[in-house]
């Protein structure tokens, strides 16, 4: 048995965990060999130290006040557990609002979706109206058609409903169905193209009473290519008096010519 | 006796000159058109009048005068390659369902051309002519259409669809029915337009006058009004929608008559608007 084991014999004697026989064989050993009696001398006087420091008597009060402490400690720990644990229970009243305001904006989404195809199915349902009585020789049910569809209190914004009037401008044979859609198209002067159409119409409009409508229509959106389209109108002695008459009534109107 | 004598020479030598030249007679031209549309283009001094039947016949008081012999078995030919084939100073021609007559003289001081128009057939009456006299359209019942700039327009008993504008013409009308098929519409740009409807019409009305005044009689429900200070519904004497800036778009009351109907539009842009209600 070498030294090492010795020494765990002796802590365990030390201890008091061996039985009488072991303790028996130790002091044997050391009284034996010096070594172990040293190694024997020197942890019975550690032991004998640890046994004779003196213990300090808590008061009632640092008890009292630690149970305490440590009784908050284990409900704040067990607390913390269980909200960490816990899941979290929502009212029945929330669970109903909740799918019903889901159920509300699936519908909205629907009804939404539903208005944009009513609103495009009406459109084209009235662009094909449109087209067909365009097609149609009575001037009077053209007018009606582009007067009610293209009422200025609610115009449409529909391109093709647009490009409809500018085609009924250009090539309707009647001048009072190219006057309804100048009218109609007044409310779009904003749109780049539909000046652009007016401009050019105008260029190569006959009659007198149309010409003047284009005039007054674009005169209300005035910018540097109706200036230009203006003025080259009033320079063309070709033209009727009163259409330059007009025309310069609306530069001047711009400013454009000093009075 | 000897007085007697001195008047009867005097008669004989002031009428001989006019004895044989006022031959008045009135020609007449018939084409069949029961169905379809009559354009009546450039004629000075027309009237148009409804009838039942199914021929168009025009008609024209014919004089001689000095040249009458110097024109005989010759026909009235103008640059437009259109010859006189009716013997009134107006070529006729027909295609289909449209018959289109156009005046080829240019002696500004022809006669007048009275039209009968069968009640079906649409009329679209088109002159550019400076010598535009006065355009009257009476007992007409079907889709009228006139684009003129000189003309005075007169119309007498028409009921509509129609859709009226001259540019430097006053237009007058007397409805007794206002049809409520198609759209009305009658402009003037420089000149004034006075209408008469029944007291039964139904429309949907839109009055425009950027630089003139409406005066009216008649019961309409204004929808919006704009930059007008007020409307009269009196005997048309007193009150008047004044418009206050020359805006196409912010001097146009809309409203309705009766409840509604038809499309009504009138518009003066620089004269007065007179709707009267019988």
């Amino acid at each position: 048995m070498n030294i090492d084991q010795w020494e765990d014999k002796i802590i365990s004697y030390l201890e008091g965990d061996l039985e009488s026989v072991m303790k028996q064989e130790i002091t044997e050993a050391a009284n034996k060999n010096k070594e172990i009696e040293a190694l024997w001398i020197s942890y019975r006087s550690i032991y004998n130290t640890i046994d004779n420091i003196p213990t300090a008597e808590t008061c009632d009060t640092l008890k009292s006040n630690f149970g305490t402490f440590l009784k908050k400690e284990i409900d704040t720990q067990e607390s913390k557990k269980i909200t960490g644990n816990k899941v979290i229970a929502i009212p029945a009243w929330k669970k109903i609002m909740t799918i019903a305001a889901v159920l509300v904006g699936l519908l909205f989404i629907w009804n939404t979706n539903q208005n944009n195809q009513d609103i495009n199915n009406n459109l084209a349902e009235v662009n094909t109206q449109l087209e067909q009585i365009l097609d149609t020789k009575s001037s009077t049910e053209k007018i009606k058609v582009i007067r009610v569809s293209h009422d200025n209190q609610s115009p449409s914004n529909d391109e093709n409903t647009k490009q409809l009037l500018v085609n009924v401008l250009k090539k309707d044979p009647s001048s009072n169905v190219r006057l309804a859609a100048v009218e109609a198209l007044a409310n779009y002067t904003n749109d780049d193209k539909i000046r652009e159409a007016l401009i050019k119409a105008l260029m190569v409009e006959k009659d007198g009473f149309v010409k003047l409508a284009l005039i007054k229509t674009l005169g209300s959106q005035f910018d540097h290519d109706i200036a230009d389209t203006f003025e080259e109108i009033v320079n063309d002695k070709t033209n009727e008096k009163f259409i330059r008459d007009e025309v310069e009534k609306e530069l001047f109107r711009h400013n454009k010519i000093e009075s | 006796m000897k007085y007697l004598q001195i008047i009867t020479s005097l008669l004989f030598v002031i009428g001989t000159p006019y004895l044989g030249a006022s031959q008045k007679s009135i020609k007449e031209y018939k084409v069949a058109l029961s169905n379809g549309t009559l354009v009546l283009d450039d004629i000075n001094d027309l009237e148009v009048i409804g009838y039942t039947g199914s021929d168009i016949i025009f008609m024209s008081e014919y004089e001689d005068d000095e040249s009458s012999d110097r024109k005989k078995g010759l026909k009235l030919l103008n640059a437009d390659g259109l010859n006189d084939n009716t013997g009134i100073g107006i070529a006729v021609n027909k295609d289909g369902k449209t018959v289109v007559a156009s005046q080829i003289t240019s002696d500004c001081t022809c006669e007048k051309i009275t039209v009968k128009v069968p009640r079906s057939v649409n009329v679209n009456i088109v002159s550019s002519s400076h010598d535009g006299n006065r355009i009257l359209v009476k007992d007409f019942e079907n889709e009228l259409e006139i684009s003129t700039n000189y003309h005075d327009i007169q119309l007498e008993n028409v009921t509509g669809p129609m859709a009226v504008k001259t540019l430097y013409g006053n237009i007058e009308g007397s409805f007794k029915k206002l049809s409520q098929t198609g759209s009305v519409s009658i402009y003037s740009v420089y000149e004034l337009v006075d209408i008469t409807l029944p007291r039964d019409a139904k429309a949907n009305v839109s009055l425009s006058t950027p630089y003139g005044d409406v005066y009216t009689n008649a019961p309409i429900t204004v929808n919006n009004v704009d930059k007008v200070k007020n409307v009269s519904t009196g005997n048309g004497a007193g009150g008047s929608v004044n418009v206050c800036s020359p805006s196409s778009k912010s001097s146009t009351i809309n409203g309705t008559l009766n409840g509604g109907g038809v499309e009504l539009s009138i518009k003066s842009s620089y004269e007065d608007i007179y709707l009267r209600q019988l």
